[in-house]
């Protein structure tokens, strides 16, 4: 099964859970979790269901394409669903199974694995799930988002969609998946790969980056107080790749660095409180129209 | 008991966590007991099992009461004073109470102590139905739990370890019904994840663990999984005439991972031997949960065993995943290992400006600054070669700026051996960089070499004293930078190492190094705080804690010179003479407290009494004899000498009357008392053996 086949297939099969499936975001994160669609719907009371793929940038795993199992960018594919459902993990197998998977075959586990993002104020508990050694998915019931807990409980899926597609492809190196039948992933990536990491290491602009990262703070607090918590969450996004980048060049020092993750941490919490807000000033609407 | 039945407890969870999941199982057995036996379900002959799988818990025991037995129950009602009015005539409080527990106030009965009298009677309590009392047993059991953070799932409150799937509580062959967190009890529990997916019917209590084996390809047994997984590797290994290098931790952990374990060996590419020995250790066990093999005489071999969770139709293809993640681990691995060398060991130094120990306290250059200054001290205090340890002081942190420390933070100071004999630095200063974080944890060996304990001191002693400088002293289960660990790494070192040290004088070393201001007290603090670790320490050896007190009265300054006096304390509290002595200087201590302000000269020609001049006769001799025995530390042989003087004492007190009314007497004697106590307290002050 081609890289392409197996989000259809993922796609598909989330779309016949019920999931509503969404397009990436469209700007620069880390995981899956910086999704609005995610973070943000894990705030509040209401229901949400959702799949969809996220482009994921972490500018210190660049190798400037050549390792094979480590990129600066790479493809996660996300599923939310809240309340978190009684056979999530009989949903996931099932998952795996329609990609082709034989858990009579293959050694698939659940190892404990608890989850925490200090940048977004997050934590919650699971596992990281083994397809024969490798991790090729998290899986992890939030209990706090923005610092606010999360009730009810949201239940999230984030499969690496490479090492997935390595194991069902039989290939040692990420540059030799077959995107289709014509084209391999490094056709496609591997100069993006090469040219980023350069960029990321060596020539991003360190003092404008500096610049930039407090004028983003002080953006994303303004809208918060503004009650506008998604233009904020854009910012705070984007403070977060900014300091990503600054990490990549070093330009950060052990000590200022929990700093500048507790100012983004600042925000975040800030976005969760005011968005929070903003729902309940609407009645908490969505999925309330299912009933009717 | 008579009529007993089986009972069985199973809990079904999605996959619980692999190192805590005996601990886990342990505490559910001992919790339930507790809560069975207190409801009396349950006696001493009772025989329990527990069963632990990632996915159950579950405790059998094998004779449970099915009804509690009656009892009679003490009742107490209202205080005398406000059972009756002043005509005596019985209250309302009196008359309710009567009611409550079915009879006249005339037939109650009044009980008293020493907080005042009470009207009480005694009532048959008939027993309740095990039935009815085990869902509470069960409930507050899993509430005793030591789970470190408990969790929720869907839209559900109940809050457990991992989400709960199923609960079944038999009693015998029937269902105890009830709701245990937002689960109904019943009698199906599940297989295999994989292997069994119908779900399995017990039907009754007896049949659990066979059933599972059987239908549900779970060995639900924690230990005998232990003991298979354990057997299979040894016999795995033994194809390739190798040795398993077991580590325990890891064996629990894998047994907390699988329900049906099957291991299976993977070759490692001979091109990553040539990384260091823990390299290849920790890639395999801390992030694979492989178990490394070597050779006979202990040299890695290429292979790891992998123990899988499934009777695969396919072992190679599961195989080849594995060695295909170990090959990717170590790839970056050795990436580390060429890049890092790259870099002589001593050029990391700038970058260690920008790692910060704490905020307070500066980067950790600024630690390796302080330390180096200690060392120069303690080196040439303790004989020790100031140039060598100079050199492990400003390399002992550095490696942990380069990347495979980075990536494996558990290698610090192995790297830093590495790197440092890559450098050409001797092998003296690359031990000393290893072992100057020993002992690593409880029961870890100490520090082998001098110039490593040297430095592990000084390390260690900076900690300790930036941290309470600063106000960061340990206190319940906060302890973030592992002081006690420290503290008692310290103690071990000076003891077991044989150095003679005075802690308040490398205290006071180490705070001058601090670029703040120094409360007064931090110094005594610091003092307490190590002196403290000992409890511990010799209680796990079996020394009663009494001993550790009567020695800490006489505040030794020196570790090593506690312990003598520890050992001499214990020695002497065997004594058949001890415990009059004991109660003497008791007596003494007493005496003394209440007289304030008494010398210790003695007046001769005051003695009378033919028992005082006894006791002053022995005084000399044991005084004299005792002195030189005090220089060098002899502190068994002195006890044993000062036992003399037990007769002495025993006689001078049984006769002689210390408070006399003639002051001068008086003092005297006094005085006499205090020499005996002055010369116990040379070692320590026996009377806390009492």
């Amino acid at each position: 099964m081609n890289f392409q086949n197996i989000i259809f297939e993922l796609n598909q099969y989330w779309a016949e859970q019920g999931c509503v499936v969404m397009q990436p975001y469209d700007m620069e994160v880390g995981a899956g979790t910086f999704h609005t669609a995610t973070f943000l719907a894990a705030v509040g009371p209401e229901p949400i269901a959702t799949a969809y793929v996220q482009p994921s940038r972490r500018p210190t795993d660049g190798r400037y394409g050549d390792n094979p199992n480590r990129t600066q960018r790479y493809f996660q594919y996300q599923v939310i669903i809240k309340p978190s459902p009684d056979d999530f993990q009989d949903l996931y197998l099932g998952s795996l199974k329609r990609l082709g998977i034989d858990f009579l075959n293959a050694d698939v586990r659940f190892v404990e694995d608890d989850w925490e993002s200090p940048t977004l104020g997050a934590w919650g508990l699971g596992w990281e799930i083994w397809l024969n050694g490798t991790e090729v998915s998290q899986f992890t019931y939030f209990q706090q988002v923005g610092g606010l807990n999360c009730r009810p409980v949201t239940g999230e899926i984030t499969y690496g969609l490479e090492r997935l597609a390595m194991y069902i492809q039989g290939v040692d190196s990420i540059y030799d998946l077959r995107w289709n039948q014509d084209y391999s992933y490094g056709d496609i990536y591997h100069q993006n790969e090469v040219e980023m990491s350069k960029y990321n290491f060596e020539l991003a602009d360190v003092d404008e980056l500096f610049h930039q990262f407090d004028f983003f703070e002080q953006q994303s607090l303004k809208m918060s107080e503004q009650d506008l918590p998604l233009p904020s969450y854009e910012m705070v996004l984007k403070a977060s790749h900014t300091f990503n980048l600054l990490d990549a060049r070093h330009a950060i020092s052990v000590t200022e660095r929990a700093r500048y993750i507790g100012r983004v941490r600042n925000m975040a919490k800030a976005v969760a409180q005011s968005y929070y807000e903003s729902r309940e000033k609407l009645g908490f609407p969505r999925g309330q129209s299912k009933e009717v | 008991m008579s009529n007993t039945q089986p009972f069985l407890f199973e809990i079904g969870t999605e996959e619980l966590p692999p190192k805590s999941l005996h601990k886990l199982a342990v505490a559910l057995e001992k919790e339930l007991i507790a809560q069975l036996k207190k409801q009396k379900l349950i006696d001493n002959a009772a025989d329990s099992r527990i069963y632990a799988t990632p996915r159950r818990l579950a405790v059998f025991l094998d004779r449970v009461a099915i009804k509690q037995p009656d009892q009679v129950v003490d009742r107490r009602g209202p205080a005398l004073k406000q059972a009756y009015d002043e005509q005596g005539q019985p209250t309302q409080a009196a008359i309710g109470f009567a009611k409550s527990v079915g009879f006249d106030v005339q037939q109650l009965q009044t009980q008293k102590s020493d907080k005042g009298e009470w009207l009480f009677c005694q009532v048959n309590q008939p027993g309740q139905a095990a039935q009815v009392l085990l869902p509470d047993c069960v409930d507050n059991a899993l509430k005793a739990l030591p789970i470190p953070k408990r969790m929720r799932w869907g839209n559900l409150e109940a809050e457990f370890i991992r989400p709960v799937k199923w609960v079944i509580l038999l009693l015998g062959d029937e269902v105890i019904e009830t709701q245990i967190l937002s689960v109904k009890s019943d009698r199906f529990t599940q297989g295999h994840r994989f292997h069994a997916i119908r779900k399995l019917r017990l039907r009754n209590a007896n049949e659990y663990e066979s059933l599972l084996e059987q239908e549900g390809m779970v060995v639900a047994d924690f230990a005998r999984r232990r003991q298979e997984i354990l057997t299979s590797i040894t016999e795995l290994a033994a194809e390739k005439d190798a040795q398993v290098l077991l580590d325990n931790a890891l064996l629990d952990e894998v047994t907390g991972l699988v329900e049906l374990p099957v291991a299976l060996l993977g070759n490692i590419d001979q091109e990553f031997m040539q990384l260091p020995q823990e390299v290849l250790i920790s890639s395999m066990q801390d992030h694979q949960k492989y178990f490394p093999l070597a050779d006979q005489q202990g040299a890695m071999l290429p292979y790891f065993i992998t123990v899988s969770n499934i009777r695969s139709k396919d072992d190679q293809s599961i195989i080849d995943g594995n060695e295909r993640v170990l090959k990717a681990r170590l790839s970056d691995a050795n990436f580390f290992w060429e890049t890092d060398r790259k870099t002589p060991l001593a050029d990391y130094h700038p970058a260690l400006c920008n790692v910060l120990f704490q905020e307070k306290l500066g980067s950790l250059a600024d630690k390796v600054d302080r330390i180096k200054k200690i060392v120069v001290v303690l080196a040439q205090k303790l004989n020790v070669d100031t140039t060598e340890g100079c050199r492990a002081a400003q390399l002992c942190k550095l490696d942990l700026v380069t990347s495979m420390v980075g990536e494996f933070p558990e290698l610090q100071g192995i790297m830093g051996k590495y790197y440092a004999l890559n450098d050409g630095e001797s092998e003296t200063v690359a031990n000393a960089i290893e072992q100057h974080y020993w002992p690593k944890f409880a029961g870890d060996k100490i520090p082998s070499i001098p110039a490593a304990r040297v430095l592990a001191i000084a390390d260690k002693v900076d900690t300790i004293c930036g941290l309470f400088t600063i106000d960061q002293i340990p206190s319940g289960d906060r302890d973030p930078f592992a002081l006690r660990r420290a503290g008692l790494g310290l103690m071990r070192i000076l003891i077991e190492g044989q150095i003679d040290l005075d802690i308040p004088w490398v205290i006071a070393e180490s705070l001058t190094n601090f670029d703040l201001d120094i409360n007064a007290n931090t110094g005594d603090e610091v003092y307490h705080f190590v002196f403290d670790r000992l409890r511990t320490y010799y209680q796990s050896q079996g020394i009663d804690t009494r001993v550790y007190q009567a020695v800490m009265q006489v505040k030794p300054e020196s570790p090593l010179d506690f312990d003598k006096r520890l050992k001499a304390v214990a020695e002497f509290s065997q004594l058949e003479s001890a415990e009059s002595l004991i109660e003497a200087n008791k007596r003494i201590n007493n005496l003394l407290q209440k007289t304030a302000n008494h010398s210790t000269g003695v007046d001769e020609k005051l003695l009378q009494q033919a028992q005082e001049k006894a006791l002053f006769k022995q005084l000399q001799i044991v005084i004299k004899s005792t002195s030189s025995l005090l220089q060098e530390n002899h502190y068994a042989d002195l006890l044993n000498q000062l036992s003399s003087l037990k007769q002495p004492i025993d006689d001078f007190f049984d006769h002689v009357m210390v408070m006399d009314e003639n002051m001068d007497k008086r003092q005297n004697r006094l005085a006499m008392l205090s020499n005996v106590q002055q010369l116990f307290r040379q070692v320590a002050d026996v009377s806390y053996l009492k």
